[in-house]
């Protein structure tokens, strides 16, 4: 085969999958992320296990990143989005990118972290698997980190780039974004500090803490609520985002173990069962954590500060009010905020809940290809698969094309 | 206190890189050896190991069901709590093996086991739980 | 100490450096170590590496390098020839080199020549290609291996097809057959078609064993072929309901495609005892709505759970209640009155705090899947690691999507997981890439460092063949010992540990380099006073967290 050339948008789980299976001498890939690290969101993700592994997918992700800094057919343009698209009468593609580089040259970086440890604003991100990178949003451009790197990486005013990227296929894993429980006040996101999501608890569990440790003790009482965002009509969001069962469940698994005399309310209205040992884990975690089938209709704040959590009575016939040190809003999978324009540039069809159409690369849309959850909600596990049957799909392709 | 570490190199050895991530420094009193797979330790390695002058082996793999070699971790499990077993019935105290399963992010938890071992007056946990190895050929588990 | 050659990194991004590359260069070239000093090798590579005159290179920096992959990258490049990587012992002593330097460079000597003395221990290996036979054996002629077989045959590759006596369609799959009864025919055709495909009766069963090249199969009529890759792919089977009189879902499908009239009350009992899995929750809707709609009679769904998760199932509810399906989900308090064949079913519905009984004519209760038996003893003849409930793949993330327990046998479909067609098409996707990544002509390269067995120690237990995850093992009866079938192995050590005769070794580090480095180890000197148990906060760090417990 000759060297086809691939470029694939977004290197979250998905992306780096189809990069790293494609990246063998037959494609040279080129793999663009908006963020200035590779991995997406779930490089931020933790390991859910309780020494028995729970397939929640986290070391699959961290594999995929250490085989692409093993990579050498992979070419990484990092803090770039494409601008413009344009397909070539002989079929290929021309992308136009628009990088803004992080202070951080991410080339020169050589991970010793002075800089994290001179930086008194807070801005500079250790990522992962990966190496430094300077929020811009925080930083105040104080120059300390400047001097400090030894490494001569940091530059604080990068001028932005546009590069053009050739490509013969283009596949398109932008992603998706968690709904954001802000939006709607009844959830309590953000004007009770004791309200959390699934994500901040992601990150807790990352940071191997489990819980925000400042508001509740080892023997408090905490609430999961399920289909926050999603299965809801009026949020926008009929359909249900198919992770926040498993991530609630197996986090809820893992905070019982690391605190069992914490007291663990859930709320749901249906479970969605996942994985093949799901009858197993199911019999094992509903033992430890306590049932509540009722979609709550508000968590307001208490005359004491913390969440009370009002839903109807699953049992008598009135509604229940239940106050908690901790409340974690399970909140569902949506299309990423620029998806409706990254849709209307690359030409792709979009469907009634805003995530991408299945493209594989047939018919006029012929060599875009959709991989991830930017096409629906999936799983980390799932994303691998998905990303491995579209490498597929373009390793026929290139056959084809070469006789 | 001597401590060797003897670990793989999936999680292990990626839990020992994210060790300066977390702000952790292995104290030098702590030797680290990495092996493809802990199911490559035997019994005779860990006596060995004691006899040569370590005070305490700890096997760090990874978690039950993630192994890539499938049960070497639970392999080194079950022979780790021998050895346990046998130092604590023949009145051995001043000696310890344990295993620790970790995921590739679990520096703290690794962090803190080290620090069990190191501290004086320390016991850790005798041996792991048991473990369940798989049946030997094919067919249902 | 010939042929050895040390790269060492410069340490010139430490602006308190303290090693003196120099010296510790003039202490080794007197042992007869070769040392090259890269500068900056985290950041410019390597540029050297062909001055190395050693056989054996030793790597030397700090944990930076293992950190970005860089490591990786060297073990790339020095792939056909001997590398190591000094890390452990030098990476603890460079972290400590802000206090001691001089002691430093002594324990790095110190450990890099008692590395070097494990490194002489071990032998010089070749690279081995395996290149497999270009043919695939499919077994399974149901929907799932169909398809692997027509996409299998579409790539020009051989294929056979073991024909089973087991279902042609497995739950999940049930409605999309009902619906397109020529599915699994035109699938069939499209493998008989294609001048690569031929299938092969399964009687009289089949033996096969494991070679370098592929898996050797023998059929009991006497057929035999060497095959580079094997697709277990089997359909999934229900048994029978526990209760007398009811059906589960393949007999209820059965009835419909027999076009026999459901009038009456219909009733399914799903999430009885464990819960229901989404694709056979999904075959249940179809059916549901298709009573309702074709036979006008009464369809009750009585479940506990409502599975929404799988693509278009929640459309899929929508449609069955428009189409006037009764949903209930029920308490745990459900009774089941089983009366001669004709039930009764007593409970309350959650949903709406009220009491409900019905009396169908006819009760679904859809079983879990298992496979046939014919499919097992195959399965077993492969040494195939199963899971729970059968499933033809065991539950490791890292066997995704079709790996199996064995290299070149491959799971895909309805027995690896429960799926919807749409998830089978996607699945044979992904599997056509991985056998063909199998077949590359090409080859592919043999582990590196798998075990070797001494014939003189070998006592022919054959525990390494029982222990073996991989079947990489097997018996070699001319020799009366056992042998490595390179291709399968995985370099794991497993069979090297569990050999009561210690007739394993594995090649870069036999026992006695790993007893030496375990007691170079335990040698070797503290290279500063331990810090009363509290983790020192030096460079390279990150502000310090919850980590480092004291």
């Amino acid at each position: 085969m000759d060297t086809a050339k691939v470029a694939v948008i977004g290197a979250g789980i998905s992306g780096l999958t189809v990069a790293n299976a494609l990246s063998t001498a037959s494609a040279e890939v080129t793999l663009i992320d908006r963020d200035a690290h590779p991995g997406g969101r779930s490089v931020f993700y933790g390991c859910k296990a309780v020494d028995t592994c729970v397939r929640c997918g986290v070391c699959l992700l961290r594999d995929a990143m250490s085989e692409l800094a093993q990579n050498a057919n992979v070419n990484l343009l990092l803090s770039s989005s494409p601008v413009s698209f344009h397909r070539r009468e002989d079929g290929g593609f021309e992308l136009g990118m628009q990088t803004r580089p992080n202070p951080i040259d991410w080339r020169q970086c050589t991970s010793c972290g002075y800089c994290l440890e001179a930086c008194p604003q807070g801005a500079v991100k250790q990522i992962p698997g990966w190496r430094f990178t300077i929020d811009t949003q925080v930083c105040d451009e104080c120059g300390k980190c400047v001097d400090a790197c030894p490494a001569s990486a940091i530059q604080l005013h990068r001028e932005p780039t546009r590069t053009t990227v050739d490509a013969d296929y283009v596949v398109v894993a932008s992603g998706f974004r968690p709904f954001d429980p802000a939006v709607n006040r009844k959830w309590g996101y953000g004007s009770n500090p004791r309200v959390i999501h699934g994500t901040d608890l992601e990150h807790l569990f990352f940071e191997e803490k489990y819980l925000p440790r400042d508001l509740i003790e080892a023997d408090g009482k905490m609430a999961f609520i399920q289909c926050v965002g999603s299965r809801n009509v009026m949020e926008g969001r009929s359909g249900c985002s198919r992770v926040c069962c498993a991530y609630a469940l197996r986090m809820a698994n893992r905070i019982k173990e690391e605190f069992p005399e914490l007291q663990v309310d859930f709320y749901y209205m249906d479970i969605q069962s996942f994985g093949r040992n799901f009858p197993e884990f199911w019999q094992d975690v509903s033992g430890k954590i306590n049932l509540i089938r009722s979609n709550p209709i508000s968590v307001k704040t208490g005359p004491d500060g913390r969440p009370v959590v009002r839903c109807e009575d699953p049992d008598e016939p009135g509604c229940r009010e239940s106050s908690y040190d901790l409340v974690s809003l399970s909140h569902g999978i949506e299309p990423e905020v620029d998806s409706a324009e990254l849709a209307e540039l690359i030409g792709l069809d979009v469907n009634a809940d805003g995530f991408f159409r299945e493209a594989d690369g047939v018919g006029s849309d012929g060599g875009v290809f959709v991989a991830g959850a930017c096409k629906r909600p999936m799983r980390i596990d799932d994303s691998v698969e998905d990303g491995r049957a579209v490498s597929e799909k373009i390793l026929e392709r290139m056959r084809e094309a070469s006789g | 206190m001597k401590l060797l570490l003897l670990h793989c190199t999936e999680s292990g050895q990626k839990v020992l890189a994210r060790l300066p991530q977390i702000g952790y420094r292995l104290p030098s009193t702590v030797r680290t050896m990495e092996l493809k797979c802990t199911g490559r330790i035997n019994e005779e390695l860990l006596l060995s190991s004691l006899e040569d002058g370590f005070d305490a082996v700890l096997v760090v793999g990874c978690h039950r069901e993630n192994c890539r070699y499938l049960d070497g971790n639970l392999r080194a499990e079950r022979r780790v709590q021998r050895i346990a077993r046998m130092l604590a019935d023949a009145g051995v105290m001043d000696k310890k093996v344990d295993m620790l399963l970790v995921g590739p992010d679990e520096g703290a938890k690794l962090a803190a086991r080290i620090a069990a071992f190191l501290a004086p007056g320390a016991e850790p946990a005798a041996g792991a739980e048991t473990a369940s190895v798989p049946a030997q050929s094919g067919g249902k588990k | 100490m010939q042929g050895v050659s040390v790269v060492m990194c410069d340490f010139s991004c430490q602006p308190r450096k303290k090693v003196d590359c120099r010296s510790l260069r003039k202490e080794l070239a007197k042992a007869g170590i070769q040392v090259v000093v890269a500068k900056k090798p985290c950041r410019q590579g390597i540029e050297n590496l062909d001055d190395l005159q050693g056989e054996k290179v030793l790597f030397a920096g700090c944990p930076l390098l293992e950190e970005n992959g860089l490591y990786g990258r060297f073990r790339e490049r020095f792939s056909a020839a001997p590398a190591n990587f000094l890390d452990l012992d030098v990476k603890r002593s460079i972290l400590d080199l802000y206090d001691d330097a001089k002691s430093i460079e002594q324990a790095l000597s110190r450990s890099i020549k008692a590395h070097a003395r494990i490194l002489e221990a071990k032998e010089a290996e070749a690279t081995e290609t395996v290149k497999p036979e270009a043919k695939v054996l499919v077994y399974g002629a149901g929907y799932s291996g169909l398809h692997a077989a027509a996409a299998l045959c579409a790539t020009d590759v051989s294929v056979d097809v073991l024909e089973t006596s087991g279902p042609t369609v497995s739950p999940g799959c049930l409605a999309e057959a009902l619906r397109n009864r020529d599915a699994v025919r035109k699938l069939r055709a499209a493998v008989e078609q294609s001048q690569n495909g031929v299938f092969i009766p399964h009687r009289n069963g089949v033996r096969l064993s494991a070679l370098e090249n592929g898996f050797h199969m023998r059929t009991g009529d006497g057929m035999e072929a060497l095959y580079g890759a094997v697709v277990f792919a089997p359909e999934r089977v229900e048994g029978p309901c526990a209760e007398e009189g009811a059906l589960n879902l393949s007999a209820l499908y059965a009835a419909l495609e027999r076009r026999q009239q459901l009038r009456g009350i219909t009733a399914f009992l799903l999430d009885r005892g464990r819960p229901s899995t989404p694709e056979v929750v999904r075959d249940v809707l179809e059916a549901a709505k298709i009573i309702r709609d074709a036979h006008r009679g009464e369809v009750w769904v009585l479940l506990r759970n409502v599975q929404v998760s799988l693509q278009y199932q929640e459309e899929l509810y929508g449609d069955c209640r428009d189409a006037g399906v009764v949903f209930v989900k029920y308490r745990e308090d459900l009774s089941l009155v089983d009366d001669y064949g004709s039930f009764d079913i007593a409970g309350h519905d959650e949903q709406v705090h009220t009491a409900f009984s019905i009396h169908p004519d006819r009760l679904v209760i859809p079983q879990i899947p298992r496979l046939p038996a014919e499919a097992g003893v195959f399965a077993a003849a492969l040494k195939l690691r199963l899971e729970k409930d059968e499933y033809s793949q065991s539950d490791s993330l890292w066997n995704l999507p079709n790996d199996t327990n064995r290299t070149g046998v491959f799971a895909v479909g309805s027995a690896r997981s429960g799926m919807i067609p749409t998830l089978i098409r996607q699945d044979v996707s992904s599997l056509v890439a991985a056998v063909e990544e199998r077949l590359d002509p090409a080859g592919f390269a043999v582990e590196e460092n798998i075990p070797v067995v001494d014939a003189d120690k070998c006592v022919y237990c054959l525990t390494c063949v029982r222990v073996c995850p991989f079947g990489a093992m097997a018996k070699d009866p001319e020799q009366g010992a056992a042998r490595v079938i390179a291709s399968a192995c995985r370099a794991c050590g497993i069979c090297v540990a569990e050999c009561p005769a210690e007739a394993l070794e594995v090649r870069n580090l036999r026992r006695e380099a790993l007893f030496s480095a375990v007691e170079a180890l335990a040698e070797a000197p503290d290279t500063r006073p331990p810090a009363a148990g509290s983790p020192a906060a030096g460079p390279p760090a990150a502000a310090p967290t919850s980590g480092g417990d004291s």
